[in-house]
């Protein structure tokens, strides 16, 4: 279902992901994990078209992303690591024109957003608008949104990030109980050790722009000889601290926000 | 279409939504409605060239359309700093559609705009010279909402930090006060059908000595404005004006080829 050749992307001076290749089948559930500043984040938006990759391949369902961008796109959803919602909007509405932006027609689109908001518990508060919503609510609204036209591919990019256990557990039943009833392929990055055991089918590690291992929780365990998955991560990529500067987007959300303008 | 509806609706939707901002961006012009009418008013009228609103008016409305225009387009720079634009690019949707939408909601909202201000105009005892001359005054605002949406947008898909909006302001700035000395040049080749227009220009001079990026944008139009509105239609200067915004228009087509990614 995704198919990626020796993938690279340099910026200006820093490579950020050094030719990676990996498969993931139709129905897998595929994490990637890594440190901060592995160049997880940067994969993500290769395959997900927002970057094109310096070199490499991606293929999604057979399509390749470059060449045929736009029957590529359709083929996705996507949750990325930065909120992604228009705050200003009510989450109907938000629902709404993700329908419209995929081509869904009326009748397919008022059915499966409802069956989503229903399914992510949000269907009470459709018509509050998002600005007023949790961080968690916010969080299944966009994984909500990115389900919303079938996608044969999901991809999650810390999908569980500032949010409480009982949340966190939810989401992943929500995304497993989707990856099996509707059999789409999920490929998500966690730096959560325990999720990435208990969701996923198959995990590849990431360090400085290159995939140090790959295969089964228990067959990286096994290869480490180690009795966690945590101790497994920690044997393969070090103990060192990754200087995880924040990036210059948040910085400037973190002022507008102080200085509260809406938009 | 849906596409370029559902992204028209939701611009139109947080215009009407934000009733505090509505209120604010109608404050600035009608304030220089009054303290343009306060201040010149007298002189102008001493000097026999009748009322000094009915002079003033369709430059503040011309300005409220322009301004709010191009304001609705980069607030496109807010929907890449809150994460929305993400969204919109990923979608299966060719860029040229997102930025139809968006222009067409940004020039509308500009439009609503100019109508408030017209109205608050028409209250302050404004009255076009014929009624008929609103609908080619439509048409002609029209004409400016359209590409200054689209440049708005441009400029905000172009910057990419808040430091970068500063920089472009600047930048507008002295654009404008490029312009504002060019049309004092077309200014003086125009005659003016109804003005001594030595009185015109040196009130335009004294406008742009001021220095402020609203005032000269105020007296800019108010010659092209007050000529489709007031006192019918000054032919030769449509014309050069209509120009202007085809050729903005295909230079913006030029840019959005290079949108945001
Ligand atoms: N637009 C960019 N320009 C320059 N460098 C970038 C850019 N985006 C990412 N990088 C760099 O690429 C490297 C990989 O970043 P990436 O965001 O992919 O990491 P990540 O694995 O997602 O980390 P995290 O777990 O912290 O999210 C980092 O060193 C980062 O500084
Ligand atoms: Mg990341």
């Amino acid at each position: 279902m995704i198919r990626v050749r020796n993938l690279t992307k340099t910026f200006k001076s820093l490579t950020a992901v050094k030719g990676i290749s990996f498969d993931v089948e139709q129905g897998e559930i595929f994490a990637f994990l890594g440190p901060n500043g592995a160049g997880k984040t940067t994969t993500i938006k290769m395959l997900t078209t927002m970057l094109r990759p310096t070199s490499g391949t991606i293929q999604l369902d057979g399509i390749d992303t470059v060449l045929r961008q736009m029957a590529a796109r359709k083929k996705f959803g996507v949750v990325f690591q930065d909120p992604s919602l228009d705050e200003q909007q009510t989450a109907y509405e938000n629902m709404e024109l993700h329908g419209v932006l995929y081509g869904m027609t009326k009748k397919l689109r008022a059915e499966r957003i409802e069956k989503l908001l229903r399914l992510f518990e949000l269907w009470e508060r459709r018509k509050d608008f998002v600005k007023q919503f949790s961080g968690g609510m916010k969080r299944r609204l966009e994984i909500a949104r990115g389900l919303l036209h079938m996608p044969k591919i999901f991809f999650l990019d810390e999908p569980t990030l500032g949010l409480d256990p009982q949340s966190r557990s939810q989401l992943w039943a929500h995304v497993k109980y989707l990856n099996e009833t509707e059999n789409t392929t999920i490929f998500l990055t966690t730096h959560y050790m325990d999720e990435a055991e208990r969701v996923a089918h198959r995990i590849a590690i990431m360090d400085h722009g290159e995939l140090i291992a790959q295969g089964t929780a228990s067959s990286l365990k096994g290869r480490t000889d180690t009795d966690s998955l945590e101790d497994a991560f920690l044997a393969l990529t070090g103990t060192s601290v990754r200087d995880g500067s924040a990036s210059s987007t948040e910085q400037v959300r973190e002022i507008a926000r102080m200085i509260g303008s809406s938009r | 279409m849906n596409v370029i509806y559902i992204l028209w609706l939701r611009e139109v939707k947080r215009y009407v939504r934000s009733r505090v901002q509505i209120i604010f961006s109608l404050a600035q012009p009608t304030f220089y409605l009054l303290a343009f009418g306060l201040g010149f008013g007298p002189v102008f009228e001493k000097a026999g060239e009748g009322s000094y609103l009915q002079f003033l008016a369709p430059g503040i409305v011309g300005m409220t359309v322009l301004l709010s225009s191009m304001f609705s387009g980069i607030a496109v720079l807010w929907d890449r700093q809150f994460g929305f634009l993400k969204e919109t690019l990923v979608a299966p949707v060719p860029r040229i559609y997102l930025m139809i939408g968006r222009t067409l909601g940004g020039a509308t909202i500009g439009m609503i705009q100019g109508a408030l201000i017209l109205l608050v105009c028409l209250i302050a005892g404004f009255r076009p010279q014929h009624w008929v001359n609103l609908v080619s005054a439509f048409s002609f605002v029209t004409m400016i909402a359209i590409p200054f949406a689209a440049l708005g947008m441009t400029l905000g898909s172009m910057i990419q930090s808040m430091e970068g909006l500063n920089l472009a302001s600047n930048f507008l700035r002295d654009a404008h006060v490029l312009s504002v000395r060019r049309s004092l040049s077309i200014e003086q080749s125009v005659q003016g059908p109804q003005y001594d227009h030595a009185h015109r220009s040196a009130l335009l001079r004294r406008g742009w000595s001021a220095g402020s990026t609203g005032r000269c944008l105020a007296l800019q139009l108010l010659s092209g404005q007050h000529s489709v509105m007031y006192s019918g239609g000054n032919i030769s200067y449509d014309r050069r004006l209509f120009l202007l915004a085809n050729r903005s228009l295909k230079l913006l087509q030029r840019f959005a080829i290079r949108l945001p990614n």
